[in-house]
């Protein structure tokens, strides 16, 4: 058998041909479900103002033929100046969510039982008017309540002032998570309601007691961005940051110093700094007498009772300690003292190391602004005589289900999941006959309501946002960027046409067509004020023209007016009720059988009042603990090795009002006797991204509510810990 | 020729994440989903890593912001057998999904990890395929991919300065991460060009970059918290 | 022939149990397939990998089975360019280890591959810098050179085969294969020269091989892999566990196909010696690797360092020290168990102690890199262990395939060492001994009585009388020496036989030369000592005094080469010489 040299090359070609062919088909085979990118078409930028939390940043959307591909910060907005955080990055995922409620769904099972029904708009809306003129008739339309998101805004108003037309007063804004700050002191101390602004990026030194200070405080982006210019940005002298808390959270990595201390003693600890500050005349002679009052039984008291060995003994702090950063708060100055929004007294103690360095409304220090915002809706003149059922959300669970003062015939729910923020509202919901909630997910709340009229998310809705910045104020428009994807509706326009249906009195406050109408009737009167639209300083001709230039440049913006604070009240801080509760704190529960503490810790990927069916959160929750997805609780190594618990065992957390199981994680940054569990997963979604995943802390806390503040105290619950299977 | 540079500043840094999330959204990258994450299949171009030392209550973390180190010597493009991953004119490290046959040998030489590896037909439910960057194609299963210093948006940078008849300025391009970095934490720019913010930037006396010593000379720098 | 129809056996009539385990093992090779079918379709997903953990099983396989490769074709080559006798009915077995194993090993990486549709593209875009490619050139030269090494001695059985089957098929195919081989002198003289150039290169190649595998991990700057010792130490581990599967594979043909004649306890034995020596060499090679890590103490090897020896990893490296080096010293050592049992378990453990050591020297590097990332954990999945089995069962089935059609001994080297074996060996022992320059024939005396096997005692007891001799030599019609009768025959008409070293050494590998000494009887041809104590007139003195000595003779009958009596030397003869000397 010859093999000339012919065959040989038809032979290697056929070879050749066939693993070519053959590689081919194989890649077809691999390659099958493979996704292409859509085309690239004509593209926009839109500017609008991000949703996911309540900040207010200004955003552009990239939209390429009706598919909106990228959201950046708006570089006009001055808020976050082009920038966003990493809630505002995934925004595309709340608009895409798969799982978003599509039309208004009649439940047709029992409550919980997941059984929908889709309906009309019509019917929807139609039904929820009859429902309410129906109590309206009995006359009692304080019966109905509604719970609101945090809104910053137009919507607010709108809402509040359905409310007020209703005859209701039982409208309640959820507590935002931005506002995690000592807010309930500078209220009860300096009689001022508005939004204080903490100017950290001018400030030197900054004493955080447990805050989220670069997590979630404020207006994430804008706090961030000061943050930034703190460390130095801006040519700025590089400030000093100092952490306290139980555990080492983001803001403690960060911080130059993590001091440790436990849970309940922080209000102790800030008066022992305040009493090393007026042993060593430390203190801002002029504010004091200037601005305060009370400041020499204060310092009596201080003096006596609150030495640093005192101290030293309630927080297991070294003497030295306190002493080193007394001095180090009082001499770089300015410089601020943040608490987050704990038991009232403790947030006062905290806040009167401000007062002692005079860093109360200056540059540096806390400013205030003056509120309410530049332009409102005419609110309407209607009285409303009743009582409301609760003066704080934490409460309004008790209430109902007590019924008392009176019980609920109605509850709306707009833009917040109360059944997983607020303590026990999962049995108080059964009490309450009529449900509606507009939301667009399927979040623990829309799960037990009776009707869901989903709203659109917000990349899909008008709207507007106010928002305080050390330099003015700003508001934010939101436009759509993109007609609704499904037949949902702006949940404003919902409320006109319920309006609408409803008749009579209610009809006639409520005079807009549309949502937009209420909104563009309050942009105008911004034309008369003294501000510029974002990007143009003047020249604008005409409302017409004002308006347009507002939607393309996405917002408005007016110097501050600054408010001059109120007189500090240094009385207050050491009134015998004051002394009584910061030994409350340090003096929790069954140490025996409960030996550690919970702390629930922020994240800065999940606020937990809105929904999280959003995978590129969920894979990457915080930076300094590998964990996604699920929950975790963190336990010092010391404690775990202890207890035979290392990371990745399942473990249960056990309190006296229940138990928990999740995945145990060591963590160097915790204290010995605390646990720590964060907050925000859990939320008991349909959504398949937060469908069982993950648990919610706030289900094991002992109820702890302060009463002064109606805060409810989160790091006050004692638990124990063993592994699951043993 | 250009020389890109990334700086993060470690002392602005707030590790919000803000950059992961945005580069996971400008470059398509797939999700991961619980099990897969759980399986260390999760791709993250821009992640962010804690370093703790110490032991309680001693203990110190840093949380490092870590994209590609676009090394000027990278280890990966050495062993790479197809001319798949190679350093482009402006020191960039391309990656050539189509040819790439998913050895992997990259992977485990970049002393980095910064390579990832498409474990699956990356899919996204049918709704979310419109949020897809159309200026970035979809890679297939089996290939290595990584952070790009988001080189399409230099080309496209490029099309434009070209368009409006100029020289490409500061500021035309930068990726994703810096573009969204709250803090305003990181820079990106030409080290070439003397006037660039990066060219003094990476003079200072903070800057360092990561493991330094093993001679890849990252073109990522760190500027050190402190002083 | 009776004797080698045992060879041909599994050829002619390989039996039920043949056709059993084959199908068991095809059973295992298509699932395996249905493993294979899975990951492509769903990805390298299916398996337990993952970042940073990029390679695991499969890269472990591809290494541990080209490191199995050094067995057959290495081993063989050295033996046969060192003429070792013995290994002439050992080296077909081994040979074909190679080829199959070497196909498995890139069997492995294309299963590693995430594309391997796109497998021509290291032609098409090929980068000689990469160690990969590398690693591809080595294997397939290796490969190529191994398949035509294990062919070349496999023409003159094929011909054989192709004389011996009847049917057409059969016939058709060996005669192609056997291309045109008769056993001229002529083809003989080529095929042993292209098998003796074949031996030489294939060296070089097989040393190439896995040194440029261990370079895939060498070359990179990760913690661990980067050493200068990888390469000789992945052939030293490379060539250990290769005899190592030797051995078991030696053992199984050896009982399956009834071939305990021909794979004899001495195979086993040297091979045992030469499986000791690697295995210190391999210790040696570990101790050096990991002494140097510890003792410069790098944090970041040892992360690595201490994930190996008292982490997550702790009871595989232990585990193969243990079988690597433990059970096959104390199994090696003992004289007890160095039976084929015994070598055979010590071969198992090792050939697991390889595979762990692959798989210790890839993973733990990987799941710990250098930056603080969680470290990488990693569990095969039921796709890598199938695949891993079908491995296996795919080189069982093949390997049984080729004893279907080919003689896993070679029939015509053996029956070659029969003829000239001995002959052979004797050539090269005079070629090394000193004192070779004085001959039998310059010392002998060349006046030498002989008798003729019909002598009877009694003339004898006359002659060693008369001439004041000790003995003569008994020869034939055709003055062939047959025997030697001496003094104390006649006196006792009985000696002790003994061998003499090179009767010895031709025994091992002929035993049917052995025969015993005759007996008592009348005649010389009764009471000679046969065969006589000879030597041939080219023999050295120092062989000579050797033989003397050992054998408490007197003197020693010179032969020339067809056996004919040429002299004889006494004592006296060599003591003279000495002397001149």
């Amino acid at each position: 058998m010859a093999l000339t040299r012919r065959d040989f090359i038809k032979v290697v070609g056929i070879g050749a041909f066939a693993a070519t062919t053959g590689c081919t088909k194989l890649s077809e085979f691999m390659d099958e479900g493979a996704v292409s990118v859509p085309p690239n078409g004509v593209e926009k930028w839109i500017p609008s103002v991000c949703g996911q939390c309540s900040g207010g940043c200004g955003i552009i959307a990239r939209v390429i033929d009706g598919r909106v591909v990228k959201i950046e910060g708006n570089p006009l907005s001055p808020i976050n100046r082009g920038t966003l955080c990493a809630r505002g990055q995934a925004g595309l995922q709340v608009l895409y969510d798969p799982d978003r409620i599509r039309a208004p769904l009649r439940r047709v099972g029992d409550r919980g039982s997941d059984r929908w029904r889709e309906i009309g708009w019509d019917e929807a809306i139609g039904e929820v008017a009859e429902r309410l003129n129906g109590i309206r008739r009995k006359g009692i339309p304080h019966k109905v309540a509604m719970i609101s998101g945090s809104e910053r805004g137009s919507m607010d108003l709108l809402l509040c002032r359905f409310m007020e037309a209703l005859g209701s007063p039982n409208y309640f804004l959820m507590p935002d998570d931005n506002d995690d700050i000592q807010i309930d002191a500078i209220s009860v101390m300096q009689g001022i309601k508005g939004r204080p602004l903490f100017d950290i990026s001018r400030a030197r030194y900054i004493l955080s007691f447990g805050s989220p200070l670069i997590e979630t405080f404020s207006s994430p982006v804008q706090t961030m961005r000061m943050y930034g210019e703190f460390r130095g940005g801006n040519g700025k002298m590089r400030g000093r940051l100092v952490h306290i808390s139980p555990r080492l959270s983001v803001t403690g990595i960060k911080a130059d110093r993590w001091v440790p201390l436990r849970p309940g003693t922080e209000g102790v600890f800030a008066l022992g700094i305040a009493h090393v500050i007026i042993k060593e005349s430390l203190y801002d002679r002029d504010f004091i007498s200037s601005h305060t009052s009370g400041f020499d039984g204060f310092r009596e008291i201080l003096l006596k009772e609150y030495t640093p060995s005192y101290v030293s003994k309630i927080t297991s702090l070294a003497e030295d300690r306190t002493i080193e950063i007394a001095r180090e708060f009082a001499s770089f100055r300015p410089s601020l003292a943040i608490a987050n929004r704990c038991r009232l007294y403790d947030q006062m103690a905290i806040h009167s190391l401000n007062a002692l360095i005079g860093s109360i409304g200056k540059r540096g220090g806390i400013i205030f602004q003056s509120a309410p915002g530049p332009y409102a809706l005419p609110l309407s003149e209607r009285a409303i005589a009743m009582t409301p059922i609760s003066g704080s959300p934490y409460t309004l669970s008790e209430a109902i289900r007590n019924g008392s003062p009176y019980s609920l015939e109605a509850l709306l729910i707009y833009n917040c999941n109360p059944l997983f923020s607020l303590p026990d509202m999962h049995e108080a919901s059964r009490g309450i006959p009529f449900i509606v909630s507009f939301s667009p997910f399927m979040n623990e709340t829309a799960r037990t309501a009776d009707l869901i009229l989903p709203n659109n998310t917000y990349l899909e809705n008008w709207g507007d946002v106010l928002s305080h910045t050390a330099e003015g104020t700003a508001i934010g428009i939101r436009q759509p960027v993109l007609k609704p994807i499904y037949r949902t509706m702006q949940t404003g326009d919902v409320i006109l046409r319920i309006a609408r249906n409803m008749g009579g009195d209610i009809e006639k406050s409520m005079p807009w067509g549309s949502f937009k109408d209420a909104l563009f009737y309050s942009l105008r009167q911004l034309r008369k004020r003294k501000g510029e639209v974002f990007g143009i300083s003047k020249g604008l001709r005409g409302e017409e023209e004002f308006l347009e230039a507002m939607l393309a440049g996405g917002g408005y913006r007016e110097p501050s007016d600054y408010q001059r604070p109120g007189e500090f009240d240094f009385h207050q801080v050491t009134s015998p009720q004051a002394v009584r509760d910061y030994k409350k704190g340090l003096s929790g529960g069954d140490e025996k059988d409960y030996p550690l503490y919970l702390n629930i810790h922020r994240l800065s990927t999940h606020s937990g009042i809105t929904d999280y069916n959003q995978p590129y959160l969920k894979e990457s929750l915080t930076p300094e603990i590998p964990e996604a997805w699920d929950s975790w609780v963190e336990i010092n190594p010391e404690t775990g090795k202890r207890r035979g618990i290392s990371t990745g065992d399942m473990v249960v957390v056990e309190s006296q009002a229940g138990r928990i199981r999740l995945r145990a994680r060591l963590y160097q940054g915790i204290m010995p006797d605390v646990v720590s569990i964060p907050f925000g997963l859990g939320e008991a979604g349909l959504g398949r991204w937060n469908k069982n995943i993950g648990v919610n802390p706030e289900k094991i806390l002992v109820k702890d509510i302060d009463l002064p503040s109606g805060n409810l105290i989160r790091n006050s619950t004692r638990v124990r810990i063993y592994r699951a299977d043993g | 020729m250009a020389k890109w540079v990334m700086v993060i500043d470690l002392d602005k840094c707030t590790a919000c994440q803000a950059c992961v999330v945005a580069c996971q959204v400008e470059n398509n990258i797939p999700i991961a989903g619980p099990d897969e994450t759980e399986r260390q299949r999760i791709i993250r171009w821009m992640e962010i890593i804690p370093f703790i030392y110490g032991e309680y209550p001693d203990v110190r973390m840093r949380l490092l912001p870590r994209p590609c180190m676009q090394c000027d010597n990278p280890p990966c493009t050495k062993v790479c057998p197809v001319r798949a991953t190679m350093l482009g004119p402006e020191g960039i490290v391309a990656q050539i999904y189509p040819r790439c046959i998913g050895c992997r040998y990259c992977t485990s030489a970049c002393p980095y990890t910064v390579k990832y590896f498409n474990w699956h037909t990356p899919s996204w439910p049918e709704e979310m395929r419109n949020s897809l960057n159309p200026d970035v194609s979809v890679r297939p299963a089996g290939v290595v991919e990584k952070c790009t210093f988001c080189i399409h948006r230099l080309q496209k940078a490029r099309e434009k300065a070209a368009a409006e008849g100029r020289q490409l300025r500061e500021g035309d391009y930068i990726p994703a991460c810096v573009q969204t970095c709250p803090s305003c934490a990181m820079y990106f720019g030409d080290s070439e060009n003397p006037k660039s913010i990066v060219s003094d930037l990476i003079k200072s006396p903070r800057a360092f970059r990561l493991l330094e010593e093993i001679g890849t000379e990252p073109k990522v720098y760190y500027l050190s918290e402190g002083q | 022939m009776e004797r080698e129809d045992i060879l041909f056996k599994p050829i002619d009539r390989p039996g039920r149990k043949f056709y059993i385990v084959a199908g068991i093992m095809s059973m295992v090779v298509i699932w395996a397939f249905y493993a294979y079918i899975t990951e492509l379709r769903n990805g390298l997903g299916v398996t337990g990998l993952n970042r940073p953990v990029f390679w695991g099983f499969y890269i472990t396989n591809f290494v541990f089975f080209i490191g199995i490769s050094h067995a057959g074709t290495l081993i063989s080559a050295v033996l046969r360019i060192t003429n070792a006798e013995w290994r002439k009915s050992i080296t077909r077995s081994a040979e074909v280890i190679t080829v199959l194993v070497l196909g498995i090993g890139v069997m492995n990486i294309l299963m590693d591959l995430g594309r391997p549709d796109r497998v021509l593209n290291i032609i098409k875009y090929g980068r000689f810098q990469s160690p990969l490619v590398w690693d591809l050139i080595s294997i397939t030269t290796y490969l190529t050179a191994s398949i035509i090494y294990l062919y070349l001695p496999l023409i003159p059985d094929i011909a054989l085969l192709r004389d011996r089957v009847k049917d057409e098929p059969r016939k058709w195919f060996y005669n192609i294969l056997s291309i045109g081989w008769k056993g001229t002198e002529e083809q003989q003289r080529i095929l042993n020269g292209a098998i003796a150039i074949m031996a030489i290169l294939v060296i070089p190649i097989a040393v190439s091989v896995h040194t440029v595998v261990s370079y895939v991990f060498a070359m990179t700057i990760q913690p661990m892999w980067h050493s200068a010792i990888f390469g000789p130490y992945f052939v030293v581990g490379a060539i250990f566990s290769g005899i190592a599967a030797i051995i078991i594979i030696m053992a199984i043909i050896r009982k399956v196909y009834h071939l305990e004649d021909y794979l004899r306890p001495v195979h086993f034995k040297n091979l045992g010696i030469l499986l000791f020596v690697m295995a210190c060499l391999w210790l040696y090679f570990t101790l050096n690797e990991y002494l140097t890590t510890f003792y410069a103490a790098e944090p970041v090897q040892m992360k690595v360092f201490y994930s190996k020896f008292t982490g997550r990893y702790a009871h595989l490296f232990w585990l193969m020290v243990i079988t690597c080096f433990v059970i096959p010293a104390i199994l090696l050592v003992n004289k007890r168990t160095r039976t084929i049992s015994g070598m055979v378990a010590a071969s198992i453990s090792i050939t697991i102690g390889m595979w762990l050591e692959r798989f210790i020297i890839i993973v733990p590097s990987l799941a710990n890199p250098r930056l603080p990332y969680e470290r990488g954990i990693y569990f095969p999945t039921w796709v890598e262990w199938s695949l891993m089995a079908g491995c296996f069962a795919l080189f069982a089935l093949m390997y049984m395939v080729f004893t279907k059609l080919f003689p896993i001994v070679s029939v015509w080297e053996v029956r070659e060492a029969r003829e000239t074996g001995l002959k052979e060996i004797r050539e090269r022992v005079k070629e090394y001994l000193p004192g070779m320059e004085v001959l039998a024939k310059n010392i002998m005396s060349k006046e030498v009585i002989a008798v003729t096997p019909e002598t009877t005692v009694e003339e004898i007891g006359r002659l060693l009388a008369s001439h004041r001799i000790s003995g003569v030599p008994v020869i034939d019609a055709d003055k062939r020496v047959i025997g030697v009768v001496s003094e104390s025959d006649v006196i006792f008409r009985e000696i002790r036989h003994e061998f003499t070293l090179v009767e010895r050494l031709g025994n091992i590998i002929l035993p049917e030369l052995r025969r015993e000494g005759e007996r008592s009887g009348n005649t010389a041809g009764e009471i000679m000592t046969s065969p006589a104590i000879t030597a041939e007139e080219e023999t050295s003195l120092t062989e000579l005094m050797e033989i003397i000595r050992e054998k408490k003779i007197k003197r020693i009958v010179i032969v020339d080469k067809v056996g004919r009596l040429a002299g004889i030397v006494s004592r006296i003869d060599i003591v003279k010489a000495i002397e001149r000397i």
